[in-house]
């Protein structure tokens, strides 16, 4: 790998770094969820430099193409990503269905209350 | 025994008086008097003006829920206000008001959830479209399979549960397949269940809510959802 592809790769992903964290700071995206961005981006800048890590790793289980693994391995954890996605957005179902009746039935109430005074 | 009529609405403006009124009908026949609300599920039509406008007990959904997070709403009332029965009662018109003493009755001698069913004894000429009895059909053949039990209408919406149902229900309740679900639910938990005849009309006005191009889905969906209740010991009750 040249160095003008590792040091545009680099660059690209300093620049998502960069809006992650500006994200964060217009709390558009709570600490919990970047960390794990910022952890990834910094886990990718790492192989951006040092790529034959990658290359051994292919070669050692057996991966005709390293490539061939990085998207093998993208695959996964995009599906994982996902998964989570749906499992929290269940989660986030549940409590606005909880919220609405709740405060439907409050509602009720007061204004049945306001008919008696 | 205080007894709660819940009948959910999702655009009924033209079912809804009369829904209301089979109920104040049932009181003048009967000594017993009973209670109803009518959850109005967010409609987009005039539904809730007619409930205010003529004096019926309504609440107000402020956003549209789906049949389950309305009929649990509900069932939230009941337990809150300390009900006894609970009976779900559609708002289009479908249900017979005649046959609410029935469910009363059985509760009264012991039943945990009565199911008012078209298919136990058929003395509904209202049977519905073959393809949806077909949908009944192998739903209640999975029912059976899973949990050894026999449930003719495991999609009837005009259904009674007694106190302790009312309770589990009001903190827990499949909000996306209620009707299927929470029968699986209750047999796998050991309440006692009866399917009782009942007749059944056709809607007076409007269309019913089920959409045919999604029923393949929904048919799938809910046959995933039988099993997996039916096996899945445990998990997040709550109780």
């Amino acid at each position: 790998m040249n160095n003008v592809l590792k040091s545009f790769l680099v660059v690209l992903l300093l620049l998502q770094l960069v809006l992650i964290i500006s994200t964060v700071k217009r709390k558009k995206l709570s600490m919990r969820y970047a960390c794990f961005w910022i952890v990834l981006i910094i886990f990718m800048i790492f192989i951006a430099l040092f790529p034959n890590i990658i290359f051994k790793l292919a070669d050692t289980f057996g991966f005709e193409a390293s490539s061939n693994m990085i998207f093998l391995l993208g695959f996964f954890f995009l599906f994982y990503v996902i998964f989570i996605l749906t499992t929290s957005l269940s989660i986030q179902n549940a409590k606005i269905t909880l919220l609405i009746q709740e405060v439907s039935l409050l509602k009720e109430r007061v204004n049945k209350n306001g008919k008696k005074d | 025994m205080k007894v709660l009529v819940i009948i959910p609405a999702y655009n009924e403006e033209l079912n809804i008086q009369n829904t209301v009124n089979k109920i104040i009908n049932y009181n003048k026949k009967n000594k017993n008097t009973i209670d109803y609300v009518v959850i109005n599920d967010g409609s987009t039509d005039k539904t809730y003006d007619i409930c205010l406008n003529n004096n019926i007990n309504v609440i107000n959904l402020i956003h549209n829920l789906g049949i389950g997070g309305a009929v649990q709403t509900g069932y939230k009332y009941a337990y809150e206000n300390n009900y006894d029965i609970a009976i779900q009662f559609d708002g289009d018109g479908q249900h017979d008001e005649n046959y609410i003493d029935e469910l009363i009755k059985q509760i009264a001698s012991g039943y945990n959830f009565v199911i008012g069913s078209r298919f136990v004894k058929k003395i509904s000429k209202f049977q519905s479209s073959t393809t949806r009895r077909l949908g009944i059909k192998i739903l209640s053949f999975l029912i059976k399979i899973f949990t050894g039990k026999k449930i003719y209408d495991p999609t009837s919406g005009f259904r009674a549960i007694d106190k302790a149902v009312i309770k589990l229900f009001s903190k827990n309740y499949p909000v996306e397949y209620p009707e299927p679900e929470s029968t699986v639910n209750l047999i796998r938990k050991g309440y006692k269940i009866k399917e009782i005849p009942v007749e059944m009309h056709e809607r007076k006005y409007g269309t019913s809510s089920i959409k045919p191009f999604k029923s393949i889905y929904y048919m799938f969906s809910v046959s995933l959802s039988i099993i997996i209740t039916s096996i899945v010991k445990g998990g997040k009750d709550n109780e």
